[in-house]
């Protein structure tokens, strides 16, 4: 009998406790096991730049880096920051005349100026280089402030950025282009703190404006002299047209004020003094500069020639009391103005007289392509996206010789034959035809 | 006692078995209140035209049978639209036409408005006729709110969902229009008020295409329309066809490759604020902005059509509307036809440079 | 004698009782337990399927389809060419969110069956911990060649298999793919031409799981997946959604992309200065290309740029500027609000959960932080570095973000 209760009791507790086990079983959703493991990560940068600078063919620059003020300069941008430099090597400096007594008597304002502008903030590897299609824009430590440009980010005030002089860098094969210059071939080294890349020829800093350069080139007469001069019977015509209405003939300088519709003789060519405090006070865009020869070629022998044209289209200019500016222009001025300003004196305008601001026009020799013929001239602003104004020159490039037209047009077309003449007002690049428009007549 | 508490544990087990699955069943109560479709119909006193059309093309027995049946049910108002006013109305006109379009209003299943995919446009059903008819939905405005409005082959469903003992029937507040394989160039033949504009498409050779695929929406606009722009069957005969650009004097009435009802403005309006659509007429470099919906004051469905003679053109457009609901979205085989009061290019501005 | 046989009974009795109780738990057993069929998959490959045909319908496009799909693999059909099951299947399969999270975290909170993505909310076999990367949002399929299957459906929460007949039969894309075994694949479904509305799918295969990626750097690549045609079509045949800001018309099929990285994303009022060296720092170039799987260059940025950070977390926020070629960042013709820029110049700002609308003048679109911000051990957030895709596609720019495994919280 006790057998008998036992079991029962047993069989009780058997089931009794299968049951809790099955319950007490957790269905978990199992995951997959871990596979691999991480790949590790080397860098290929173990030294700082002055580091690399110190190892590498550029001891020349890297003394002068030394005795410069660029390390504080660096430091003030924080501690983290990184930067890259573009150095000329050592067979470079000495054939621009840099050699080491050389270095150690300049002044600590031109050791800056030297150093400055070989170096930016930030990164610029070569990878970035290869993949990029228009030149890489590179702001240099060095900044000129006189000089006024577009606001983007000064922490001072919100109305201008300083100058900062530019390195706009680009690759052609495996050559490195520097403001379109050939620089040797491409040798960047990463660093912990950013890069360098070694070159073979020294940068050179611009220095001039365009008026001070195409006036010392010497192969820009024509160009020079007829616009000076069609400038000054311009104003001329429009101060007796004012006189009238003011009771007296202003002088030039009053004219200028009034008419503000016409681009004048050094109106994007120089720098624009006093500085008014706000905006801009240098035009920074693209020239291509007809020589004397492009003159001959249309024509035109003398300035002489070219202010009879002008005549034909005198009668246009007037100083209108409506819109109280002056109205009209010379044949001339558009032929100059496709070298000056693409063109822009004949975007569209609305109804209300607005038109797209300027884009950026800087573009040296290495992207002087077809790739540019649908780039917009203009953009943004107050009209909407259909008053953009669309590239109208036509760029193509036949065995490595560039040619523009303008579109369209029936004239011949003009090849570069100097590029990257570079200056502050940006590159200048040399053109043996002008640039005439469809249906222009020339006789 | 023991048997018992093994009946009950059996018992209990077989009730875990039955517990487990469930499926989702919906079902609507049967409600001895709700009629048939037909009867429902006849008891309606804003219905009482569409009756005596069911009557008269013989559906009322099917339609207070077995079912289930979806009926869209217009209005008296929707029949007085067309000139309809009393029964007798419906004797004038040919019996086999008038079934095909009060089949044409029936469709054979239930279709409540949770059976139509949301914010679907265009989605076809057969009807008892045979041919499908189009049912839009703005179901839902793009931040997920509800919207709400239904539409059958441009008609508005005013009061849906109502519930019947063999189906479903929407109310709406036009008749629908079908003309079955009838092509747009056999309808505006037929169709005398627009004679000028046949005319007019005849001589500039835009009107043999109107008899093949299209699709296509025409803006036809009446006599009178051509006449206030000076467009007459006498001037017409007078005109040299080689010296006006025919494709902008008539062919800007014609939209190539589309088929647009008029209450497909106000679906997209709703489901993607924007009911207008933007086009180059064939042929033509001006810019032509066609809107659509429920327009102001009135709140019945309408369309405009704005003309420029460019996209960014500063010159005055010209518009001109159709507001006659009733004489809208007539719907051939080969596209749709909408009424226009005004006409918008006038034989000056249309000669060839 | 009796008593033996009583108890013989009795014992005869209590056997079957317990024999009648061991029966009835075995029933309860049986009915309890649920039986889940985890069918394992040899040799899997590890794949994520979006559904790219982002485009509204507009009155222009009226005729165009509701982009709502079911997806087969290795689908069985029947003689009309109908699908009646497959091995996987991806059912409610809606437009793709504009943010791809590393894992499925959107299943939790879900009130609707639409499926942003596969896998999405399905409850399917997902890929490991591979090579520390959690790959617990793709799901396992089979490898070698695979049949695949996009059938258009309605929108609405009937099952693929249980609609009517003649709704099962609009298939739009029915093609085979070559997937290898325990590789990474994303598979697009997208439109290839605007105006013929040919559409396509384009399979990639991803390698970021055998880059050597560092910790401290945080990884973008940038794919234009946009329709040939569609930036230079009409207004009025795209979407009006002021939230896609400049997007809004598509970009030009050559863009350069800028990156500009700012301090704190708690501060929605003023974009504040740019961290030294990354104010409009040019990245990548980004082209066209909706033809090959080919996985564009990864660039980087560190997670720890900002000063005024301490190593362990960071406020960091991203901006990327995509600009055609020859425009320069800082010369910028357009006003900092535009955003009809004629393809020329798209904004998107990454910043907090993709939400946030910002209070300055801007154009930008949003999309949530790169960086992933989580309480991860007794750091409550850490911050952790991640590999990205940006994808624009027409008018949108969608985010696929993968994280390593982090360690799990201490409370």
């Amino acid at each position: 009998m006790m057998n008998m209760r036992n079991l029962k009791k047993l069989s009780g507790v058997i089931l009794f406790a299968s049951l809790l086990f099955t319950a007490a079983c957790t269905k978990t959703e199992f995951l997959p096991d871990p596979e691999g493991a991480q790949v590790p990560f080397q860098s290929n940068a173990t030294q700082t730049v002055e580091e690399l600078l110190a190892a590498s063919p550029a001891k020349l620059y890297y003394s002068a880096w030394q005795k410069s003020n660029i390390k504080n300069v660096l430091n003030q941008k924080g501690s983290k920051v990184l930067y890259t430099a573009f150095v000329p090597n050592d067979a470079a400096m000495q054939s621009a005349g840099l050699t080491a007594s050389k270095i150690d008597q300049m002044s600590a304002a031109e050791l800056d100026d030297f150093i400055l502008f070989s170096a930016t903030i930030g990164q610029v590897t070569g990878d970035e280089l290869k993949l990029k299609s228009d030149n890489f824009m590179v702001k240099t430590l060095l900044e000129n402030r006189d000089l006024y440009v577009k606001y983007y980010e000064n922490p001072e005030s919100n109305q201008f950025d300083y100058y900062a002089y530019r390195l706009y860098v680009g690759l052609k094969g495996d050559a490195l282009l520097v403001n379109g210059k050939n620089m040797g071939k491409l040798n960047y080294l990463p660093a912990t703190n950013g890069g360098l890349y070694l070159m073979e020829k020294t940068l050179e800093k611009p220095t001039k404006t365009i008026i001070e350069a195409l006036r010392a080139d010497g192969r820009f007469t024509m160009f020079l002299e007829s616009q000076r001069l069609a400038d000054e019977l311009y104003l001329d015509k429009i101060a007796s047209d004012m006189e009238p209405l003011f009771g007296y003939k202003p002088d030039p300088e009053e004219t200028m004020m009034y008419a503000t519709q016409r681009l004048f003789y050094q109106k994007d060519w120089d720098i624009l003094s006093p500085y008014p405090g706000y905006g801009t006070n240098i035009t920074i865009s693209t020239l291509f500069a007809p020589t004397d020869e492009a003159f001959h070629k249309a024509g035109f022998q003398t300035v002489a020639d070219i202010l009879k044209f002008n005549e034909r289209g005198a009668s246009s200019i007037h100083f209108s009391d409506m819109t109280f500016t002056d109205e009209g222009a010379y044949p001339m001025d558009t032929i100059y103005n496709y070298h000056r300003n693409w063109g822009r004196m004949f975007q569209p305008v609305t109804v209300g007289g607005d038109k797209a601001i300027s884009n950026a026009t800087v573009f040296y020799s290495n992207e002087l392509s077809p790739r540019l013929n649908e780039y917009l001239v203009s953009a943004g602003g107050n009209p909407s996206i259909e008053y953009a104004y669309k590239m109208p020159l036509e760029f193509s490039v036949n065995n490595s010789s560039i040619q523009i037209k303008v579109k369209g047009s029936e004239y011949p077309a003009a090849n570069v034959i100097e590029g990257d003449i570079n200056t502050l007002n940006g590159p200048i690049h040399v053109v043996d035809h002008l640039f005439i428009p469809k249906g222009f007549k020339l006789n | 006692m023991k048997k018992l508490t093994y009946l009950f544990a059996v018992g209990l087990s077989l009730l875990f078995f039955a517990s487990c699955k469930h499926d989702d069943l919906s079902m609507a109560k049967p409600n001895e209140n709700v009629r048939p479709a037909a009867d429902f119909v006849k008891n309606n006193y804003e219905m009482r035209l569409f009756y005596a059309a069911l009557q008269k093309v013989g559906y009322v027995d099917q339609l207070n049978g077995k079912g289930p049946f979806t009926v869209l049910a217009p209005t008296d108002e929707a029949f007085n639209n067309l000139g309809i006013y009393t029964a007798a109305d419906f004797d004038k006109m040919n019996a086999d036409s008038l079934k095909k379009v009060i089949g044409y209003h029936v469709l054979p299943r239930r279709l409540r408005v949770a059976d139509i995919p949301s914010n679907g446009i265009d989605v076809r059903y057969a009807t008892l006729e045979g041919t499908a008819l189009y049912a839009s939905a703005a179901s839902l405005n793009p931040n997920g709110g509800a919207l709400d409005e239904l539409y059958f082959s441009g008609v508005e469903a005013t009061r849906k969902d109502v519930p019947m003992a063999n189906g479903t029937l929407h109310v709406l507040n036009q008749v629908m229009k079908p003309n079955f394989s009838k092509t747009i160039q056999q309808w505006l033949a037929q169709h005398k008020e627009y004679s000028v504009f046949v005319s007019g498409l005849k001589k500039f050779g835009l009107w043999e295409q109107l008899a093949v695929q299209g699709p296509f929406t025409i803006f036809a606009p009446d006599n009178k329309a051509m006449e206030d722009l000076g467009i007459t069957e006498l001037s017409l005969s007078a005109m040299d066809a080689s010296k006006y650009l025919g494709d902008l004097l008539f062919g800007v009435y014609i939209l190539y490759d589309r088929h647009f009802f008029t209450s497909d403005g106000q679906v997209f309006a709703g489901i993607n604020s924007n009911g207008s659509y933007n086009y180059y007429p064939k042929n033509t470099t001006y810019y032509m902005t066609f809107g659509a919906g429920k327009m102001y004051p009135s709140f019945k469905l309408a369309y405009s059509l704005v003309l420029r003679t460019g996209p960014t053109s500063n010159d005055p457009p010209v518009a001109v509307s159709g507001d006659i609901t009733a004489k809208n979205d007539n719907l051939c085989s080969n596209g749709l036809v909408h009424h226009l009061a005004g006409g918008l290019v006038r034989p000056e501005e249309a000669i060839k440079r | 004698m009796k008593n033996e046989s009583v108890y013989k009974r009795n014992i005869f009795g209590s056997f079957k009782s317990s024999a009648w109780l061991l029966a009835f738990s075995l029933l309860l057993l049986a009915s309890g337990c649920v039986k889940v069929e985890y069918s394992k998959i040899e040799d899997p490959a590890y794949l994520r399927v979006f559904n790219n045909l982002n485009y509204i319908q507009t009155l222009g496009s009226k005729d165009n389809k509701v982009p709502f799909f079911c997806m087969f693999i290795n689908p069985v059909v029947d003689a009309s060419g109908m699908p009646v099951s497959a091995e996987i299947v991806g059912d409610f399969l809606d437009q793709r969110d504009a943010y791809a999270p590393p894992y499925p975290s959107h299943i939790g909170s879900s009130i609707s069956v639409n499926n942003p993505e596969y896998p999405g909310k399905e409850n399917v076999l997902v890929g490991p911990i591979l090579n520390g990367f959690d790959l617990s949002s793709w799901a396992q399929v089979p490898s070698g060649k695979v049949r695949i299957m996009f059938a258009y459906r309605p929108k609405n929460t009937v099952p693929f298999f249980q609609l009517e007949n003649e709704l099962k039969k609009d298939i739009l894309i029915d093609t085979t793919i070559n997937l290898t075994s325990k590789e990474v694949y994303t598979l697009h479904l997208l439109q290839k031409d605007f105006v013929s509305k040919r559409t396509g799918i384009l399979l990639r295969q991803e390698i970021f799981q055998k880059l050597p990626l560092s910790d401290s750097l945080t990884y973008v690549n940038f794919y234009n997946m946009s329709s040939k045609g569609y930036w230079e079509a009409d207004r009025s045949l795209k979407a009006d959604n002021f939230l896609l800001a400049s997007f809004q018309g598509g970009m030009k099929d050559d863009m350069n992309v800028f990156l500009s990285l700012y301090e704190n994303q708690s501060n929605l009022l003023q974009k504040g200065p740019a961290i030294a060296g990354y104010n409009g720092k040019y990245l990548a170039n980004v082209k066209l290309n909706t033809s090959t799987g080919v996985v564009n260059p990864y660039v980087s940025f560190p997670i720890w740029a900002s000063q005024a950070t301490n190593g362990i977390t960071t406020n960091m926020w991203q901006r990327f500027d995509f600009f055609t070629p020859g425009m320069d960042i800082t010369n910028n013709p357009f006003y900092q609000g535009s955003t009809e820029n004629g393809g020329n110049w798209v904004s998107v700002n990454c910043m907090q959960n993709g939400n946030a609308r910002v209070q300055f003048n801007d154009n930008a679109a949003m999309l949530p932080n790169l960086l992933v911000n989580i309480h991860s051990g007794i750091h409550n957030p850490a911050t952790f570095a991640t590999v990205n895709s940006i994808e624009v596609v027409n008018g949108r720019i969608y985010l696929t973000t993968i994280q390593r495994k982090y360690a799990p919280p201490v409370y």
